[in-house]
């Protein structure tokens, strides 16, 4: 046996080893993953959009939606009622953001978290709804 | 000392078998812990929800908007008949905690939460045109449904019924009618009178006009 050949327990334990590993990969992607909160919250998101784009507004013709992206004014007008509404709908353990192309109210988002999100076209610009476990 | 040597590379070799067997059974048992066991029990909970909220249920005036007549005449059989993944099981529907619907202990079920809003409508209200004097009737934002009950006057005829610049009812040989009529939740609507000069009667516009609530639903399913 010449110096410097690997130990014939070692190669055996190798062996071993990558059996072992094989049959845990085979656990990890044979069990079908845990079920994530992000459909749960993606459902969520889409609830409110869908109550927010069926709901008048106090004043004018539009959807509480449609109005958050159409102007700077309307933006103004609707945001803190949009707010109030969006609290009263979610569970009281998710918060959200919403973005639009007018600006951006909400929670701050925790990097960390798992987000559900929608996009809902308006014919003044896409609105997205953005909630997660607070 | 070569026995000696053998021993070591034995030592490591057990060391190493052991720690990868660890490893290996931690993966395992995390996997398994992780998995969802419930998949029936997810899959009716989030039937029912979907079920219970769609736009064409009968218990929703529109999609995610629960009437409240028809969710306070809920009961365990018309659940399994909107949605049949729920037969047999054990489930709980509430509204914001509050159980509407509860059948068998789904205490150890999946749960799925729903944002909604809870239509409710107030007591008719009832507004008259005088067809005489030509007047309107104004009906506020967000009322969608109007009965309009047009009895014109003898030697008269009413021929058309307009909410908001739309003709919604019309017949050319004179109304004399009991209509249900379809109005824009956007704006307020206001109610004319299409009628030829001199004529007189009567012409009643009865609306309800819905409260919505924001509400959380609860479907927990334990098949």
């Amino acid at each position: 046996m010449p110096r410097g050949q690997l130990s014939l327990s070692i190669i055996e334990a190798v062996v071993g080893v990558v059996l072992v590993l094989g049959v845990a990969a085979g656990f990890v992607v044979g069990v079908s993953g845990s079920p994530s909160s992000t459909p749960q919250l993606d459902t969520l998101a889409r609830d409110t959009a869908t109550v927010l784009g069926s709901e008048p507004t106090e004043s004018g013709r539009d959807s509480r939606l449609a109005a958050l992206a159409r102007s700077d004014r309307a933006f103004e007008q609707v945001r803190t009622p949009t707010r109030e509404r969006i609290e009263r709908l979610l569970p009281a353990d998710v918060v959200f953001e919403v973005r639009t192309p007018r600006g951006t109210f909400g929670y701050p988002r925790s990097p960390t978290a798992a987000v559900g999100s929608v996009t809902v076209p308006t014919r003044y610009g896409p609105v997205t709804i953005r909630v997660w476990y607070g | 000392m070569r026995a000696q040597t053998n021993l070591v590379a034995l030592v490591l070799a057990l060391v190493l078998l052991t720690g990868a067997t660890v490893v290996g059974v931690t993966f395992a048992d995390a996997a398994l812990s992780d998995a969802d066991r419930d998949p029936l029990d997810r899959h009716a909970a989030t039937a029912v929800a979907d079920r219970l909220v769609a736009a064409d249920a009968p218990t929703t005036v529109r999609a995610n908007a629960l009437a409240a007549d028809a969710v306070g005449d809920l009961n365990a059989s018309r659940v399994e008949t909107l949605a049949p993944p729920a037969e047999g099981a054990a489930f709980r529907i509430a509204l914001d905690g509050e159980p509407v619907v509860e059948r068998g202990p789904a205490g150890s079920g999946v749960t799925v939460r729903r944002s909604v809003v809870v239509v409710s409508r107030t007591d008719p209200i009832q507004r008259s045109i005088n067809v005489s004097r030509g007047s309107t009737v104004r009906i506020p934002r967000g009322v969608d449904l109007a009965t309009v009950v047009v009895d014109p006057g003898s030697n008269s005829t009413i021929r058309t019924v307009r909410a908001g610049g739309r003709v919604v009812l019309y017949d050319g040989a004179g109304l004399d009618t009991n209509a249900t009529v379809h109005l824009s939740r956007y704006e307020p609507t206001t109610v004319r009178i299409g009628a030829e000069t001199n004529a007189t009667g009567r012409v009643t516009v009865t609306y309800r006009r819905p409260i919505t609530e924001a509400r959380t639903l609860t479907v927990t399913v334990d098949a």
